[in-house]
Order: structure tokens, then sequence, then C-alpha cells
């Protein structure tokens, strides 16, 4: 199992105290368990990505202390789109206060059906927001906020915060989530223990060594309340002859604090602070201390508490539940606003046979082994990925089931199905009843023709006007019949096999496999009048982020296996959804990935002919191979990709569909040498003008339109690119509503040098990317621009360079 | 569950949980609402400018583009221009933040800056970017001397 951890904090600090003391044994831990693949990232704003981290290096650097921190990073980005479905992503380390917010990583990472498990110390942010800083309460909040939405697991270190985080929940009004808490680890072993040498640091030992003392370990915060304690010692301790050691390091908002303690009459003599002790050093002072101390007024858990108790050292410690769960009755509580009460419990301890007593119960104090907790937190991982009800099997593949209401279209494609689908042997058509007495008399290959014909599917249902609603509402009732195997492979009539199909390209692994083509989110359709299609994928958009679903588009114009019970699952769950045109390719498998990760592998598709022009949309991924054709008969017409090849089949199919493959093939790489080309321009850009490319049209103080352009553009020749395009809402607002932009490319002359483009604005869509062709041989040349309201006379025009590579 | 709702619910909460121990958030809702929907290199300037308060607009533009929050000194320093009109205050703003070091060193990718200052076309020298001049002819502009090259710039329109 892949499990992903992000661990860009633990990377960035250089002292390690709490959240990444734990970060360290449990990932030291799971890199010793054979059976994970794990990744290990440190994420890095500079490219926008992740940077994978050297396991051996990262064992050795944080296990034996060896190496050094420096050369963990290894070259290789991951990006986020490169987290493998199906895997997990445990967040371990403490990641609020990252530039990566989860509110942006965790949509993505659901897209792909990645499990998220996250390990929460503590939601003291929110229940008290004054003991922290403003900025991490902020940052806290979204993190949490992420959390509860998409989390698959929260693993807690105490009941007393899944108690806290349910009130949470409820308080919000949404389900509680699935929690375990999973206490941490506190065994001190030589793997515990790094520091610069074996010894303990000799000054602190000769503090140490000054009288009794009682140690705080941790940071330096007013949460903590280390100013309990110095009034303690104020108030008596001091006086009879008892110390305080606080190791640790200076937190935030504890100037004054710092200022108390670094100015007391005592420090020095009596009150002492150890800035960023090595744990050699930490061991020593536990080992020595008259007892912990402990008198925190909200925590996660309390390592230092486990952390004495494991040294035999008595602790007093906070009368509150998290500190009762953790030390049950083997610590001294107080009140933690009653700096008398803690100055009673240390006086109790100076009583010699009271002192010999607690040490010795002490002795049966149980802890959890980091070890114990490293293998809890994996069986919680683990957890997250379903084992399946059932594991696909190609072998029972051998039937496909096509929508089709054009004869002619069917009947060609057939003669694909039967030379490159040898496992294929029946087809069912669904398809208008006056249909079926031609196919079956043309019809006269080796596949079984079965036939579902409307009046069957709709059993007296009227059929939706609409293409998409028709062709949705004829699938999800043709769905229902027995005649319909349980998986069978989905088809139009014109996907065309390009090659030998074997159910390997659909079934693999115990995975059914899913083709996407693009995201739902970033699909714009035909800009301005959007067809049955686009609407079709607007509403599946709609459908799928209001049930928490992924939103990749797997229209890929391609056969695609289907699992019938899942497909009726979703319009059992949802029967509006029937009549309402969504794409079911969509909707069928993004919900396959949300509800049964572990046997849907999405991958990018591999239909060729889709899209059918380079005009039509961009590519958001480009295939690596083709299997499939999307037949449009336009792209044999002369002057066309497939000019002078054959759309029939005949006994020169397979040669002529190679010469098909790398003729698409190299256009397709054209589109994304041209993409690339207009990506590196936005790099230079960004780089000289601290600023990307962008086109943007504002309305003026004096009710006149400015546009905003680059100073130059750059296209690849003859090529299709998307710029970005804003209008901003001032203008239709307050100048008019009917707006057209015209935009061509002219000579330094300022002659044209392509037809003048016109596009209507949609003044629901005002952020759009805009298909521009650029001309074919030039090195340089204007692009212009001009934004006009049809009913005013307003207008406002733009050229700049566009040099052409 | 919409991503608004649930971030700004919890707002809500926790700002009742500051008040119970007497304090208040100086950051606004709206700021934090950004927060949440910003991405880790990229800001919209168009989005950000839908916010046609100064004040506002000032907090959110150092939150979103510098990733920290205007301190006192900045506040005060940009006192004297709060009344002037949004859009003037905002191209102000995001002009100075943007040709600021420090935002060199966020590497943020602004984008949608209908601010940038539009310079009237003219003829770009390129630099870096292969033009396929022949190579014969770079050789020999670069050997040409400056008021040469000049005169070569002048003819190219490149000066």
């Amino acid at each position: 199992m892949k499990i992903y951890i992000d661990l860009s904090n633990l990377m960035s600090v250089d002292f390690l105290t709490g959240i990444q003391r734990v970060v360290k044994e449990i990932v030291i831990r799971m890199l010793e368990n054979d059976n994970n693949e794990l990744v290990l990232m440190d994420y890095s704003f500079r490219r926008d990505s992740y940077r994978r981290l050297d396991n051996k290096k990262f064992y050795e650097y944080f296990a034996h202390g060896t190496g050094d921190r420096k050369f963990l990073s290894l070259s290789e980005s991951i990006r986020f789109e490169d987290i493998q479905s199906g895997s997990v992503f445990f967040e371990i380390d403490s990641v609020w206060n990252s530039r990566l917010r989860r509110s942006y990583l965790f949509p993505i990472l659901k897209q792909k059906g990645v499990g998220i498990v996250t390990l929460v110390y503590d939601i003291i942010p929110i229940t008290h927001p004054q003991f922290c800083h403003e900025n991490t309460v902020m940052n806290f909040m979204v993190y949490i906020g992420a959390n509860i939405k998409y989390a698959d697991l929260i693993i807690t270190s105490a009941q007393a915060t899944i108690d806290a985080l349910n009130t949470l929940t409820d308080k919000l009004g949404v389900e509680r989530k699935n929690c375990v808490a999973i206490p941490l680890g506190s065994d001190f072993s030589e793997k515990n223990v790094s520091g610069k040498s074996n010894k303990p640091d000799p000054e602190v030992v000769e503090i140490a060594r000054k009288g009794k003392y009682i140690l705080m370990v941790g940071t330096v915060e007013p949460r903590k309340n280390h100013s309990l304690v110095i009034d303690a010692l104020e108030n008596g301790l001091a006086e009879m002859g008892v110390n305080a050691i606080f190791a640790g390091r200076i937190g935030w908002n504890v100037e004054e604090l710092e200022d108390r303690m670094k100015n007391h009459s005592l420090y020095g003599k009596n009150l002492f602070f150890i800035e960023k002790p090595d744990d050699v050093t930490v061991d020593y002072l536990y080992k020595n201390a008259l007892a912990v101390a402990f008198p925190t007024f909200n925590e996660g858990f309390g390592l230092p508490v486990i952390e004495a108790f494991m040294r035999g050292t008595p602790v007093i410690a906070s009368d509150i539940k998290v500190l009762h769960e953790v030390a049950g009755d083997f610590a001294d509580y107080f009140n933690p606003n009653d700096s008398d009460g803690f100055a009673q419990c240390v006086k109790n301890l100076l009583d010699e046979n009271i002192y010999k007593s607690k040490k010795e119960s002490i002795k049966n104090f149980k802890p959890y082994t980091w070890d114990e907790s490293a293998r809890d937190m994996q069986k919680a991982v683990e957890s997250v990925i379903k084992k399946p009800e059932f594991i696909p099997d190609g072998k029972s593949l051998r039937q496909l089931v096509c929508l089709t209401a054009r004869n002619d279209d069917i009947l060609a494609t057939l003669p694909y199905i039967e030379n490159f689908m040898p496992f294929i042997r029946e087809i069912v058509l669904c398809c208008p009843d006056k249909n079926v007495d031609e196919l079956k008399e043309k019809y006269r290959g080796r596949l079984v023709l079965k036939f579902l014909t409307d009046s069957e599917v709709l059993a007296g249902e009227p059929l939706p006007d609409d293409h998409s609603t028709r062709n949705f509402f004829l699938r999800c009732h043709a769905l229902k019949n027995p005649l319909i195997d349980d998986v069978f492979i989905m088809t139009d009539d014109d996907y065309r096999p390009l090659k030998e199909i074997s159910p390997e390209n659909f079934i693999e692994n115990g995975c059914y496999r899913a083709y996407y083509c693009y995201d739902l989110n970033l699909w714009q359709g035909t800009y301005g009048s959007p067809t049955s299609f686009d609407v079709s994928m607007k509403k599946t958009l709609e459908f799928l982020s209001e049930n928490g679903c992924p939103t990749m588009m797997y229209s890929s114009h391609q056969m695609q296996v289907i699992d019938k019970r899942i497909f009726n699952d979703m319009t059992e769950k949802h029967p509006e959804i029937v009549s309402k045109g969504l794409c079911d390719w969509s909707a069928y498998f993004n919900w396959g990935v949300k509800n049964h990760p572990e046997i849907f592998r999405p991958e990018p598709y591999v239909s060729m002919g889709w899209p059918g022009a380079r005009s039509d949309w961009d590519l958001y991924v480009v295939p690596e191979e083709f299997l499939f054709e999307n037949h449009y008969s336009v792209l044999y017409e002369k002057g066309r990709v497939f000019e002078g090849l054959s759309d029939t089949f005949n006994e020169k199919t397979t040669e002529e569909n190679q010469v098909k493959i790398t003729r698409y093939m190299a256009e397709l790489l054209k589109q994304r040498e041209g993409n690339e080309v207009y990506r590196s321009y936005c790099n230079a850009y960004w780089v000289q003008h601290r600023e990307l490319p962008s086109f943007t049209a504002l309305c003026t103080d004096d009710s006149n339109i400015t546009i905003s352009t680059p100073t130059y553009v750059q296209f690849r020749n003859s090529c299709w690119t998307r710029v970005d395009i804003l209008i901003d809402k001032s203008v239709t607002e307050e100048i008019s509503r009917k707006l057209i932009l015209e935009y061509w490319f002219s000579d330094e002359t300022g002659e044209n040098m392509t037809p003048v483009g016109r596009i209507r604005i949609d003044t629901d869509n005002l952020e759009f990317k805009l298909p521009v062709k650029s001309p074919v041989f030039c090195e340089r040349c204007v692009f212009n621009m001009k934004l006009l309201a049809e009913d005013k006379n307003v207008s406002a025009s733009a050229s700049m360079t566009a040099n052409i590579i | 569950m919409e991503n608004k709702n649930i971030y700004s619910d919890i707002f809500a909460i926790v700002s009742e949980n500051m008040r119970s121990a007497g304090t208040e958030f100086e950051e606004s809702e709206e700021c934090y609402m950004l927060r949440c929907s910003s991405e880790p290199s990229g800001v919209d300037i168009a989005k950000l400018s839908k916010q046609t308060d100064n004040r506002k607009f000032l907090e959110n533009a150092y939150s979103q583009l510098l990733k920290r929050n205007a301190d006192v000194n900045t506040i005060n320093a940009w006192e004297s221009r709060i009344d002037l009109p949004y859009r003037e205050f905002q191209k102000l703003v995001t002009g100075s933040i943007i040709n600021s070091a420090e935002f060199t060193n966020t590497h943020v990718r602004v984008r949608n800056n209908f601010y940038t200052e539009n310079k009237p076309y003219r003829s770009v020298a390129l630099s870096g970017v292969s033009t396929a001049i022949p190579e014969k002819l770079v050789r020999m502009y670069r050997r040409m001397p400056a008021p040469l090259k000049k005169t070569v710039k002048k003819i190219m329109g490149m000066g």
C-alpha cells in the first residue's frame, strides 16, 4: 500500500519538540515495515510541488543521527496530480501553517480517490484560541475545516480530543468523523536519543546538581502556564530549597513571561531556563528531577508526563480530563489556577516516605511504547483502504452494450469489434423498435445481436426530447434489465477499436480501469453557446459536487467497462437524476471512485478523435497510446488528418490504423508543443514582470473600457493556444451586456495576417479561455484585441508583439 | 455541505470562544475566507479587487500576496491614502507590493492583474527567445560598434 507523508514542518525545524518527536518516532517505524511503500515529501513553494525525500537517508539521520539533513531531499518532484489513486495520504506533521492549505490540497486528493488519514494532536486553537498566536488560529481553522470535510479517518492520542472534535462537529451540524484514539509512545531507547554526544551538557549537569528541582519540558507558551511555577517559587518553594528548570524553547506570546523569568531575582539561583537541550540532556534532567511539573491549561496528550514516568520521576499535573486519561492515578493533580495547590503537591514530595512510595507506584505504570503506537497507527491507516467486497475479474467479460439510433453507424462499427475484440461474444443494442429489422437483416457477423428496444426499456414512459437527457434516461432504465450482464463494456455506435483489445484493457489487477479525459471543474465547452453535451457536463458537475464525489470527466468517447450493480446503486440512491440528463460515464465513474476506490483505477484516456478538432477544446491530458477511435467522417475529408484513408473496415484496416495513429499522434504532439511554448512563455513572463500574462478588461471611472494585456505574447506557429481572458463585471454592469471581442494577427505594418475572430461575451461567464490560432509563416507579428459594446459607441483595443516560434 | 459554510461556521464558533476569553480577532472574516480558498502559489487580482473597502483590501492584499499580515507601520503608511477611490487605491497597493523585493521571494504568481501598466505597442526586444534569425546576422550584429547597433535597432523598431 502506498502511503504519502508530508514532512515539511519536520524538515524545516532545527529543534524537535512535541509533535516533531512523534512524527520522527512513527515515521521511522513505518519505514521499518517492509510492507509499506512510503513516499516521504517536503513541500516546495518555489516549485509548487512536493520534493521527494530519500527514505534511507531520512531513516539514518533521524534514527541514528548520521548523515546531513541538507541531503535528505531528492531532485524528484511530486506534483499533486501524481499522487496515486487508491493510496493513502497520512497527515501526521504540524502542517497547518504551510502555504499548501489543506482546503486546496484535500479536494485534489479526493478527486483521485486517495484516502486521507490525519493525526489530530489537539484542537486547542479552536477551543482555546486565546492561548495561540492569531495566525496559527486562522491557519488551524482552515486545516481542521478541511479535515472535517475530507478526512476518512482522524487519529487522536486521547479520547478527550475525540470528545472535543465531536462537540465541534455537533455544533457545526455535520456528521461526526470516524475517529480512533491511539496513545503516543514514550519508551526510552537508543533510537530515541539523538544528540551530538552521548553525555549531557556539563553546564546543565552543574545546574541540576545545585539542588532538588522541579522540571518543565516543552515550549514556553501561555498555555503551558510556566508563570504558575514561578509564582510558587516566589511564594515559598525557593526558600525550601526547591529549584525550577524550564527546558525547551521560547514560543509565542510570551514576551512578558520571558522578561519576568530572565529578569527575576531568582533567575540563575533557583530558576533556570535551558534553551533547546538535546535528547541526552533532557533524559538526564528527567532522571534527576524531584518531579516533573505539568501545569498546562489544555493539552492534546502530554508527552512529558509519560516521559517522566518512564524515567521513574513523579509528575504533578493539572487537573484536566486529558491528563487523567494519560496519567491515571499515577500523578498528583492540582488546579492550574492555584499556585498554592501546586506548591502543596511539591511539599508533599519532599517527605521522604511519600516520595519513596510514589516512585514505587510509578513502576507499575505501563505506557504505550512507540512500537505499539506505530503498529496501531499503521493498522488505522490500512483500515481506510477498504477490502473490496468483490474483486473484478476480466475473465467473464463478453458483452458489449450500445445505445444507438443510427443503423449505418453501428453496422460500420461492428466489423471492427468482431476483428479486434475476440473476447466479445454478444452485443446488446438499445435502439428504437423500428431499427431492429434492418439490423437483423444486414448484420452477418459472428457476434450475437440482442435487442433492448425503446418500448421495452421505457415501458410506456415518454422519451425526453433533449439528446443528452434522452441518452441518460435510456441507459438508466436499460441497465435494470436482466439481459445486461453485471459487468459489461459500454460503447456508442461510433467507437471503433484500433487494434487488438483484451479484457486487461478494461479490468486489470482486480481494478476497473476508468479512463478520464478532463476535469469537469475546468470544462468550458463551446463558449457563449453551450451544447447539449456542455449542459450535461454542468449538471453532472453539480450532482457530483453536491455528493462529495470527485469531478473528473469520463466521457472519453471510447469503450469503458461498467459494473451495473454500482451504476444501479447510484440511481437507486439518487432516483431524481434519471431524468436530469447527466453524463452517464462521468456520474458512474466518479461515484465508483468515491464509494469503491479500491476497485477503480482512474487513468488518462486512450481514444483518438476526441476532441475532433484542435479548436474544440484544449488537452487536459495527452493520451500515451490509442486503443480506440471516436469516428468522425469529416476527419477523412480532403485536407483533414485522415485524408486518403478508408473509414470502413477492409483488409487494409490494421495497417491503415497504424497510419492514423501516427498522424493523429503527430497532431497531438504539435498541440502539446504549442502548450509547452505558451507555458514556458508564461513562466518567463512571470520571472520578468512578477506576474503571469493576463488579458483583462475593466470599466474606467469615466465609463470607458480599458484593456490590460501583456507587453508581448508568444505562440507556437500554426497552433491553437488558449489564452485566459477576464472581463471585469464592471464592464457588463456599467457599460453594456452586449459585448463583442475581436482578435486577429497582423504584421508590423498593420496588415491582417489572419481573419478577425469574433465572439460574443457570455455575461454569465466573464472568465474564459479564448482559442487563438497563430499564423503559419512568420517569426514576429502583432496580436490585436478589441472589445466593443454593440449597443454603445464604446470600445477599447490593444496590440502587442507576438513572437511566433 | 458547501465549501464556504463549514469554514465560516468554524470562524463563528472560534470567534465566540475568543469573546468568551475576553479577546477578539484582529483579522477579518473575509481575510480568513481568502485563506480558505487560496492557492499555494497563485493570486487572482480580479478576485481580490472585488473588495471595495480600502482597509479590507489592504489587509487581504498583504495576506495573499506577501503571505503575512500587514503590520502597524504598513497600515499607518497607507492611512493618508485610505480615502482614495477604490480602484486607484487598489492599483497603488498592488503595484507597491508586486514591485517590492519581499514579493520576489514569495514566488507568488499573480494573474488577472488589470492594474498592470499597459505599455503602448511597440516592438519589444526579444530576450532569451528564439527568433530563428540567421546565426550569421546575429554574430555580425554583436561585432558592430555601439552607434551602429543603435541605428540597426531603430530600423528594426526595437529602439
